[in-house]
């Protein structure tokens, strides 16, 4: 056996199909939709099916009888109970349906099946994470499918079978490849692989220069539901931004424009959080409530924000966040004009120069910004300016749940701890920094930094707890001597404004990797930061990171001010992202407006032509009655009996066009390229071929009537086949009495 | 399709070559096939050649189909010194009539068992062209029809090639198709020595005519008419086609052994009772219809050994060529 058989093929095709199933399945596998691990168990089965093929010929018949209705119960039963979110019994179902496919050996129609029912699968999922690692399924299921496919063809064209237990026994997996590399004319292949290449190249382009739609968008069922597994949210417990920066992921990806200067220390505000509580520092609910601006749409203008706006529009950032990342977006600064690929429900912050989503979204999220501008100094609303001019700070207050006496979002900003002798120590601290001088803003953040430096190091190994009674922060800065960005940050923070200085924490990203391959930034989770903007008093916030760069571990280092925050992401990792960012910058694009004004486009033509049918219509039945009830006389009888007579003549024409037709593609068998087939024949030939092994088996295994009843069908259905056209009397009581014959017989019990 | 005809009386067709064929099975024992397809010849109205060894029932068969039918038989016996005017006859000047009469010879037979066929000259050989081709003889100008039916039994010692002129192509493509018959089974042979151990000769074969003379003139007259689907022609023309192509083969089946194994198919069909040919009748009759037909290009020293591979590469053809479905 060192030649490719034709059980070889059969396997060959059975092994393909298996492998489009597996495909399949891991693509499935990055959809986020809870049934990873009965995928994971479904994807084992049927990888165990590839490595020894001979297992479901162990299967039992009567399992099959029980299969198809089991499966069919369940699915129903999963609709009916999980039927509210759509997609999730969906899933289960196509994956329930391809194991159900791929644990049998398939005939025809059902490869086919498998076929449809993988690349169902596949489009579905590549639609709905837009992922690369789609392309790539997607490259190595096509040529596996078409291969599939024309073995399949060369199969069904002589040796339509299906494969049983006796074709596996003895099938070893090396020589059966030895065998088809063997069979396989290596250089056709590669010829075959270069067009193929060829063809992936020719439509890649054009699916880059086309604009499309979102399908995902498009369909609601499609759209899946977020979970905020990570995040930013308006306030800060301690640990939450550090537990962030052991994850490498990639949060966000930004496009900078064509000759903008990339800041060397980018900072990607995100959330202000300037209440102080002896739980942490949090946005405070009066700021979110009255300082927001809830808006609507895929376009939010600054200039209403009283805000110069440039005179030249400048080419936009483009930023392309990952799904639950976070709902507040991030942004470098003050900007214009923020656009939104769909039409978004959003909260800005115009005084905070914050910008957030109503929810948090679970794709890939793309917005542009205009006009943005990188500050280590903001200016303060006049608002801000107008409310702290007044330099001390204002100790905690107590809850009080019988009369809640909010302090209003300025003046959050001063807020020290309540507890006597937390501010004293706090005090004292001051005291030790500026030494009793009265110092600007600029000059107190450089000394405290440079004192939170020399007391406290950059680390991680701080254990989380929480003092009941007192502040966790003022714990740490009394018992500790390392900490992270939280830390450093929240301490500077009470000594500002226990200095006189209203100062806020501020919380996104910091720094951000410039992909070598092609220029754009890179900012994953652990570039998690908090930091602090600090008042001047003079009507600006400025920017101050106090916390010491993770890799100066010793004391009194100035490692963050002096490096560049900005680092190059190179090689094949960012190879692939830089492949990955080209996916999103096509598929993630802005053209959200033009594609929904071609969809209203089409539907007001769609709308407008069946009014014009309808009124078309109208006006030929308004006619017919007018012609109707009008008079009759004898030229009006005799009009119509000659437009009766033309279309008598033209049906009866037609009639003898299509049976002179007929007989000529019966004459030459074929007419424009076009098999005759005649219908009975083919008909007769196909039930024949289903015939011919039950009636072997008959003949050996009946007798008598039977017998007879079997060799007289045959004959019948032969006389059908290749008989003489004037043979058809009977031709459906023959195939009924066939089909009859096949059904009642039981080879098993004969 | 084609002009309406008379429909084909396939049952009773088939009940008489039945009964035709159970008549010679039980002189011939255990070689089934071999009088079908001698059957399916004479339906054709085609000419046999049987090559063999000596012994094996060659002339039995040729005699119990020519008794069977009602028919003369005659037997020649070729021999290198054979002259044609002995198998056709010849005229003879009578002195009382004053002229040339024709004396027929032993050809004017409805069934001619020429036996060792190719020990005669090549001259002999030719003289049975014309007759094989239209059953008919031209001497002197004059042309007289042999019997009808009529049919060629020819044999051939394919081991004993000493001394002998091998028949030429183009007579070799008149003979609808080269049978074997092999020596019987165990069990047949048995019962032909227990049944008839005292056998002198077979003039002494107890076999009488089932089938008259004008039945079988009659189905002869019917086997063109059976009905061939164009998809049978395809395939006939595609198993054609691939002995042509092959290369093992010097020459591949010229278009008068197309003819023949459609006809032959067509024969296949009335003895199996049906009125239209299926796939199986073409390959049935294939191998016997070509393998006489085609020569190796690698000629072997032992016929029999030829005739083996030839068969071999038929039977490959009949594997991979798709029958019609």
């Amino acid at each position: 056996m060192n030649s490719l058989s034709l059980t070889d093929l059969h396997r060959l095709k059975w092994l393909m199909g298996q492998l489009l199933v597996l495909i399949a399945f891991w693509a499935m596998l990055e959809l986020d939709v809870g049934s990873q691990p009965l995928l994971l168990l479904f994807g084992f089965v049927v990888f165990c099916t590839v490595l020894f093929p001979g297992v479901p010929s162990r299967i039992p018949a009567v399992f099959w009888k029980a299969a198809t209705p089991a499966v069919i119960t369940i699915i129903l039963l999963d609709f009916f109970i999980h039927g509210a979110d759509f997609l999730q019994p969906l899933v289960r179902m196509i994956m329930l349906l391809a194991v159900y496919r791929s644990m049998q050996y398939r005939s025809r129609r059902e490869d086919l099946q498998l076929v449809l029912l993988s690349l169902f699968i596949l489009v579905i999922t590549g639609v709905m994470t837009v992922s690369l690692t789609f392309g790539f399924q997607m490259l190595l299921f096509t040529p596996l499918a078409m291969g599939m496919l024309f073995v399949i063809n060369l199969l069904e064209a002589s040796h339509r079978r299906i494969l049983n237990r006796s074709d596996w026994e003895g099938f070893r997996w090396r020589s059966f490849l030895r065998r088809l590399r063997q069979g396989l004319d290596l250089r056709l292949l590669g010829f075959a692989g270069v067009l193929f290449a060829g063809m992936v190249t020719v439509s890649t382009m054009i699916f880059l220069a086309m604009p499309r739609f979102s399908i995902d968008q498009a369909l609601p069922f499609l759209q899946m539901p977020g979970t905020s597994t990570t995040g930013f949210s308006d306030s800060i417990r301690y640990g939450e931004v550090s537990s962030l920066q052991d994850d490498n992921s990639i949060a966000l990806r930004v496009d900078a424009p064509e000759g903008a200067k990339i800041p060397g220390d980018p900072y990607w505000r995100m959330i202000v959080l300037d209440e102080y509580t002896d739980q942490g520092f949090r946005m405070s609910a009066e700021l979110k409530r009255n300082h927001a601006d809830l808006g609507e749409g895929v376009l939010l203008n600054a200039r209403y924000w009283d805000r110069e706006g440039e005179l030249e529009p400048s080419e936009p950032w483009l930023f392309y966040m990952h799904g639950n990342v976070s709902q507040y977006l991030p942004l470098l600064g003050p900007f214009d004009t923020v656009r939104f690929q769909k039409v978004t429900k959003t909260r800005a912050y115009p005084g905070l120069n914050l910008l957030s989503m109503e929810m948090v979204s679970a794709n890939l999220f793309g917005y542009s910004v205009s006009g943005m501008r990188n500050e280590s100094r903001l200016e303060a609303t006049s608002v801000e300016r107008m409310a702290l001019v007044q330099h001390s700070p204002i100790p905690q207050p107590p809850m009080d749940y019988e009369n809640p006496r909010f302090i209003q979002y300025p003046h959050t900003t001063r807020i020290v701890p309540a507890a006597e002798h937390d501010r004293e120590y706090l005090e004292q601290i001051v005291e030790e920094i500026t030494g009793g001088e009265q110092l600007d803003a600029e000059a107190f953040s450089l000394k405290a930094s440079n004192w939170l430096r020399q007391n406290y190091r950059y680390g991680r190994n701080v254990d989380m707890y929480y003092d009941p009674m007192g502040d966790p922060l003022l714990l740490w800065m009394r018992e500790e001597d390392e900490g992270w960005c939280e830390h450093f940050s929240g301490a500077f923070t009470l000594l500002a404004r226990t200095a006189g200085f209203p100062a806020r924490l501020i919380s996104g990203f910091a720094g951000a990797e410039r992909n070598d391959y092609d220029d754009y930034l890179v900012i994953r989770n652990k570039n998690a930061h908090a930091w602090v903007e600090i008042y001047d008093l003079k009507g600006h916030w400025l920017r101050v990171d106090p916390t010491p760069s993770a890799g100066s571990a010793s004391f009194g280092e100035m490692a963050a001010a002096s490096t560049s925050l900005v680092v190059t992401f190179s090689g094949w990792s960012a190879w692939t992202d830089s492949l990955r960012m080209m996916w999103y910058r096509r598929v993630v694009n802005f053209d959200e407006t033009d594609q929904a004004e071609m969809a209203s486009d089409i539907r007001s033509y769609a709308s407008s032509s069946y009014e014009e049918v309808k009124s078309r219509l109208k006006g030929w039945l308004e006619e017919a009655k007018a012609w109707v009830t009008e008079g009759w006389n004898r030229q009006k009888v005799m009009t119509l009996a000659l437009y009766l007579a033309i279309v008598c003549f033209s049906l009866l024409a037609v009639r003898y066009l299509y049976l002179g037709l007929r007989e000529v593609m019966r004459h030459r068998g074929s007419l424009f390229g076009i098999r005759a087939g005649d219908p009975i024949r083919l008909k007769a030939g196909h039930l024949l071929q289903r015939f011919q092994p039950l009636f072997d088996h008959a003949r050996e295994h009946l007798a008598g009537q039977e017998r007879l009843a079997w060799q007289e069908a045959r004959l019948g259905l032969l006389e059908l086949r290749f008989g003489q056209t004037s043979s058809r009397a009977h031709a459906r009581q023959v195939m009924r009495q066939a089909r009859r014959l096949m059904r009642r017989y039981k080879p098993e019990k004969a | 399709m084609s002009t309406p005809t008379k429909p084909i009386p396939a049952p009773r067709i088939k009940e008489t070559l039945d009964k035709l064929r159970s008549n010679i099975t039980t002189v011939i024992r255990g070689k089934d096939e071999v009088v079908r397809q001698v059957v399916v010849s004479l339906v054709a109205g085609g000419h046999v050649l049987i090559e063999d060894l000596p012994g094996v029932g060659k002339t039995t068969l040729a005699y119990c189909l020519a008794r069977s039918v009602d028919c003369s038989f005659s037997r020649i016996q070729f021999t290198s010194d054979l002259l044609p005017s002995d198998v056709i006859g010849v005229s003879i000047y009578d002195e009382q009539l004053k002229e040339f009469i024709f004396k027929k010879g032993p050809i004017f037979s409805n069934i001619v068992l020429a036996d060792e066929i190719n020990r005669t000259t090549p001259k002999t050989q030719s003289s049975l062209l014309e007759v094989m081709d239209r059953g008919k003889v031209s001497v002197d100008g004059q042309t007289y029809a042999v019997g009808a039916p009529f049919a060629v039994f020819a044999t051939q010692n394919p081991v004993d090639y000493e001394g002998t002129f091998p028949l030429p192509e183009s007579q070799m493509d008149r003979f609808l198709m080269r049978l074997q018959m092999g020596y019987p089974e165990y069990d047949d042979e048995l019962e032909i020595l227990s049944r008839n151990g005292s056998r002198g000769s077979y003039d002494t074969i107890d076999i009488g005519p089932v089938v008259t003379k004008k039945e079988v003139q009659e189905i002869q007259h019917f086997t063109p008419q059976v009905f061939v689907e164009e998809s049978i022609l395809h395939y006939i023309l595609k198993l054609v086609q691939a002995t042509r192509t092959e290369s093992e083969f010097q020459a591949g089946v010229s278009t008068r052994g197309t003819l023949a194994l459609k006809l032959a198919a067509q024969a296949s069909a009335l003895v199996e009772g049906r009125g239209f040919v299926i796939p199986e009748d073409v390959s049935s009759v294939f191998t016997n219809v070509f393998t006489h037909r085609l020569n190796l290009r690698r000629q072997s020293s032992d016929p029999l050994e030829e005739r083996r591979q030839v068969e071999g590469i038929l039977n490959r053809f009949l594997e991979t060529i798709p029958t019609p479905t």
